[in-house]
């Protein structure tokens, strides 16, 4: 009985606090200029064939390397294919690659980084070991590595991303974990006989939400930019994929003469970036109680 | 206060050690700077006498047998002679040998010049000559495969300047060998003294020494006055490495290099155009090709290669890749091999007939297949049209780029279905080409990455290095090529060009089929 | 302080072992026989099986992986490349020196206009040059280093023809790329010094010394600027060594020959030594910085440098 009581009132707590934090975000005009993007982005990730005027992989080579016109307002690459549909379509893949390689390093790391944090000693010590052994080697590299491994392949250049992320979560989480663990209403839960997962799952891990809420936004723009710049070195992505980095590359050729064929890929890249960025940012200062006036 | 003292202190630290860092390297390039673009002044002189060339990828190692690739070569053949050379109209002619003579159908004899000189002071001897054939049919390295059959126990120096040895079986091509740039004399006690180093610091007869490499980003190079032959005109020269085609054009037009390698074939318009630089081309040697795993479904059915070969546009692909520079190819060995079959036109476009034979072989509907290709971005580029002219036909392609190491990997082992390949003679002789890519006896890792295998073709290749009469090779391999070619191995895509900027100030360069360019024959006006 | 050092190094030495590991076992599973890579088109499987066993590619995983340890440990040893056959250590010596070059000038970028625009826009918050500047800022961490590096090259070497596109020899063809690499060090190190500076400004003893009459200026670096330095001192630390073995990109951008351009070219040719000696060398760097920034912060905390024991 008791123990529901103080997870309800946790709960209600926690709504309060949420609906708090959007009201902060919303005062907030360059966050709420993220938010913009990032539904923008969503929007034309999701009715891409509809908005798209050309098929991503439609070739026309007798209109290769078209300048911007009326019938392809950001001109054609190459192969005559219409750039403004692939980046339309390309979208789907950041925002793909941004979603799948966070949360394939927020769950891992956040499973490693509470069990760290929750059990604390040996475990502790062996698990932030590890990911002091991760974070030893720049995140670029290693996923270089894992991608070479792996073989090439827009799942694989999203695992390889997500792994080099996972430290970063892991140490969230545990420090979160560490400061929540001893706080009373967990003292509650276990004298009541709650198991280990059960504390974990329904009460420590809804705590550190807001601190890897923070992060995973953030993680997002980077895993991004980490997976563009993978492609952009020539691995992990196949053609005719729209991948942003990849688009940019293939134009690197043609700077001179077709600059246009390199500089909207890279505002397109820039833009989300941006997007989650502010946004992370304004998510950060919401959250922030110190900064609540 | 004593702490801010502390901090302004690690700042200034840290100022110093930028700055100083800066400050060192700023000296020397500057030097150089000066010598390449202030031609009106003082260094009017200085600069006739220091060539910048520009490439692509650095050279791997100074020693040949390791370092055996085109950045190497352009590099290392300014420093390397071989036994025998070509020259230009592709006739082998005698370079540090005297003469080379084939004594029976198994026995080589080496007659050498006399007084060449190494870079080391040394003069050229039989055990030189010696050391440098046995150390490449003994070990493990890229032309191993061609010295395998030197009989190691053969060697003999009857005297200072003769070489003899014997090989297990008899073979028409063996003397070219001896004309590789890779089969580079070199000398023996250098080479054993240096060990693990000697790949930095060769030592070879040819008319430029190596005075200084930082690898990854130059060689400099100077001439050798104690070179045995015409000397070299120029005195320095620095090859500099620059991957990007773009960066390259960008160095040589704002001076900063007289020479750049592989100009992009998008750029080479805009080389013609200028008024103070010129475009050097010349057709390569090479052959990309898209090739079929002919062990796999469906690729082992003839008229399953056939629709795929109708429905590819060749020349519309070569046109659109290479902006029209490249002749599309027409047999599955490049032009400049000897007995090239010159009357076969390029393969048919006919979607229709692709369509047809595609239903007639139980594909009506088409099939999910795979093209494997490294990351050459023209071989990407080209992958990609196939892609999408394939899909007219029904025929979903996946593209698989892999980095070199692990395309090779795949391909050698057969998980390849379809694949971009390509092929370079570095000699005439067509055994090496055709063997390479369609013996049975090079599955896989030897080079036949099609795992094709036909008795005749076979039987023919056989035939063709066992004997030595012209006429008679000339009918057995252009027989090979209408059986290679009918039987749909490869769709033919395209051969190769070389393109080479150079300023308008440089003369006698010659563009070098295989990409080979040698400098010692070049001069300012 | 000298013993909280050596327990320091001490630790590095599982991270380390740990790093060795890791690559060793990636590069173990990844596909690419480099026996076949060097013999190229045209081997045999004999001479293939030959050259496996010279290099000890047929031992088991752990084999291997302890002969890598042991010539490391007891020769200081890291091998000989497959590709060149030379020491790999000289591969790696030749490209340090223009990846820490490339580094060090970035950080430098980074820290001359970075801290300075947080400061005023601390002092000035909410001023249009606070606005202005934090927009920027936020502008210049989204744009990916490739895209800028590819824009400064369109713009100050084809169209202006002012700056050489490649090469970090010259004083002339350092700035586009510290330029570019190090534009996302301003933005980071102009927020964080701005933020830092802000929480610092807040506190009651700034307002005492105020009070008591002293200079703006004075308060701004005398007490604000040192007593904010610590989240500065760290995220350049932290940006300094992402920077040693992140810099890959705009080495590829403009040509430079650093160490990250030799690890990517190295893992495509299978050249596992050299993979594995770069990955070493970069992590044990990455370890130094992070143990000189904690030991900065002793210099700059007392709170801290009283923990040292």
């Amino acid at each position: 009985m008791s123990e529901s009581k103080v997870s309800n009132k946790s709960n209600v707590k926690r709504q309060t606090q949420l609906g708090e934090v959007w009201t902060r975000l919303k005062k907030n005009k360059l966050a709420m200029t993220g938010v913009l993007i990032i539904i923008i982005m969503a929007i034309i990730a999701i009715f891409a064939d509809f908005i798209a005027p050309y098929d991503y992989a439609e070739q026309n080579l007798s209109s290769s390397l078209q300048f911007p016109s009326k019938s392809h307002i950001f001109g054609t690459d190459e192969f005559g294919r219409d750039i403004f549909s692939r980046l339309i379509f390309g979208s789907r893949i950041s925002l793909a690659v941004g979603f799948i390689a966070v949360g394939i390093a927020v769950i891992i790391g956040g499973i490693l980084g509470s069990v760290a944090g929750f059990y604390g000693g040996v475990i502790d010590n062996f698990i932030m070991r590890c990911m002091d052994v991760l974070l030893s080697i720049p995140p670029i590299l290693l996923s270089i590595a894992i991608l070479a491994a792996l073989g090439p392949g827009l799942m694989n250049l999203m695992i390889a991303t997500g792994i080099s992320a996972i430290p970063g979560y892991a140490r969230i989480v545990r420090a979160s974990v560490l400061s929540i663990k001893e706080q009373e209403f967990v003292e509650a839960a276990r004298a009541v006989g709650s198991t280990d997962i059960r504390i974990i799952i329904k009460h420590i891990i809804p705590n550190c939400l807001a601190p890897l809420m923070v992060q995973a936004t953030l993680g997002m723009a980077s895993a991004i930019l980490t997976a563009a710049g993978l492609s952009f070195i020539g691995l992990g992505i196949q053609p005719p994929t729209p991948e942003w980095g990849a688009m940019l590359s293939g134009g690197r050729g043609f700077i001179r003469d077709y600059p246009y064929i390199t500089f909207f890929p890279g505002l397109a890249i820039a833009m989300t970036i941006f997007g989650l960025n502010v946004l992370g940012d304004g998510l950060r200062d919401a959250l922030d109680p110190k900064l609540k006036n | 206060m004593k702490k801010i003292k502390r901090i302004i202190c690690l700042f200034l630290v840290l100022t110093m050690v930028l700055t100083g860092c800066s400050g060192g390297t700023n000296s020397e390039p500057s030097n150089s700077d000066g010598n390449n673009s202030s031609a009106e002044t003082s260094s009017e002189e200085a600069k006739k006498d220091h060539l910048t060339v520009v490439m692509k990828a650095d050279v791997r190692s100074f020693d040949p047998i390791f370092g055996n690739d085109v950045a190497g070569h352009q590099v290392y053949d300014q420093i390397y002679e071989t036994l025998l050379k070509f020259d230009e109209d592709g006739n082998m002619v005698p370079s540090l040998a005297e003469s080379v003579t084939q004594v029976d159908d198994v026995t080589y004899e080496i007659k050498l010049k006399k007084g060449i000189k190494f870079h080391n002071g040394e003069e050229m001897k039989a055990n030189d000559v010696k050391f440098t054939i046995y150390r490449i049919a003994s070990q493990p390295c890229d032309i191993h495969y061609l010295f395998a059959d030197v009989d190691l126990d053969s060697f003999e120096t009857p005297d200072e300047y003769t070489v003899t040895f014997k090989i297990n079986k008899p073979n028409a091509a063996f003397m070219s060998y001896l004309a590789f740039s890779t089969v580079a004399v070199v000398n023996e006690k250098a080479v054993n003294e240096l060990g693990d180093s000697y790949g930095m610091n060769p030592v070879g007869t040819g008319p430029y020494k190596l005075v200084k490499w930082s690898k990854g980003n130059e060689s400099v190079l100077e001439r050798f006055d104690d070179y045995h032959g015409e000397k070299a005109l120029i005195k320095n020269i620095t090859i500099k490495v620059v991957p990007e085609p773009t960066n390259r054009l960008l160095e040589l037009e704002s001076g900063g290099a007289d020479i750049a390698y592989d100009i992009a074939v998008t750029d080479v318009g805009r080389v013609e155009d200028s008024d103070k630089l010129q475009i050097g081309t010349k057709d390569a040697t090479s052959i990309t090709f898209l090739g079929f795993n002919t062990n796999k479904e469906p690729f082992n059915d003839i008229r399953v290669r056939e629709a795929i070969r109708y429905a590819i546009d060749v020349e519309g692909i070569v046109k659109s890749v290479y902006m029209g520079l490249c002749p599309p190819a027409t047999n599955p060995m490049n032009p400049s091999c000897l007995y090239y079959d010159k009357t076969r036109t390029v393969s048919e476009y006919n979607v229709q007939k692709a369509k047809e034979l595609l239903a007639e072989a139980g594909y009506a509907d088409g099939f999910t297949t795979s093209i494997t290709t490294d990351e050459r971005k023209e071989r990407i580029d080209m992958a990609t049209i196939i892609q999408n002219q394939l899909s007219q036909i029904g025929i979903t392609v996946n593209i698989n780029i892999m980095e070199w190491g692990a395309y090779l990997s795949a391909c050698y082992d057969g998980q390849q279905e379809m694949y971009m390949g390509g092929w370079t003679t570095f000699t005439p002789e067509p055994s090496i080409s055709l063997t390479g890519t369609f013996s049975s006896s090079t599955m896989g890792s030897g080079g036949n990455m099609a795992f094709y295998a036909n008795p005749k073709v076979d039987e023919l290749l056989e035939a063709g290095i066992a004997t030595s009469d012209p006429a008679e090779r000339e009918k057995i391999y252009l027989d090979l090529q209408k059986e290679i070619t009918e039987q749909c191995t490869w769709v033919y895509l395209s051969y190769g060009i070389q393109t080479v900027g150079l300023s308008k100030e440089i003369q006698n360069f010659t563009v070098h089929p295989s990409g080979y360019h040698t400098l010692y024959d070049v001069s300012f006006k | 302080m000298i013993k909280y050092i050596l327990r320091r190094l001490l630790f590095f030495i599982p991270v380390i072992l740990g790093v060795i590991f890791i690559v060793f076992t990636l590069l173990h599973i990844t596909p690419g026989d480099p026996a076949k890579i060097i013999l190229g088109q045209g081997a045999t499987p004999e001479s293939v099986q030959a050259l496996r066993q010279e290099m000890g590619l047929n031992k088991p995983f752990l084999v291997q992986f302890f002969i890598y340890l042991r010539d490391l440990i007891i020769h200081q040893d890291i091998g000989i490349s497959y590709v060149t056959k030379m020491p790999v250590m000289v591969s790696i010596l030749g490209c340090l020196p223009y990846t820490f070059k490339l580094a060090l000038a970035s950080i430098f970028v980074g820290i001359i206009f970075g801290i300075p625009t947080g400061i005023i826009s601390a002092v000035k918050q909410y001023s249009i040059f606070d606005n202005v500047t934090m927009v920027l800022a936020l502008i210049g961490l989204s744009m990916p280093v490739f895209w800028l590096g590819l824009l400064l090259i369109i713009l100050f070497s084809v169209q202006l023809g002012w700056l050489p596109a490649s090469g970090f020899d010259s004083f002339k063809s350092m700035i586009l790329p510290s330029l570019a690499l190090g534009s996302q060090s301003v933005a980071m190190f102009a927020r964080m010094t701005r933020s830092s500076m802000l929480e610092i400004i807040r506190q009651d003893y700034i307002r005492t010394i105020r009070a008591k009459g002293q200079k703006e200026i004075v308060i701004t670096i005398m007490h604000t600027l040192r007593n904010s330095l610590i989240p500065i001192i760290t995220i350049v630390g932290v940006q300094f060594g992402t920077l040693l073995g992140g810099a890959l990109l705009t080495e590829s951008v403009f040509s430079i020959p650093g160490i990250g351009r030799l690890m990517v070219d190295s893992i495509k040719t299978r050249d596992y030594p050299v993979v594995q000696g770069g990955v070493l060398i970069i992590a044990i760097f990455v370890c130094i910085v992070n143990l000189i920034v904690d030991i900065i912060y002793g210099f700059v905390d007392p709170r801290i440098k009283s923990q040292y024991v």
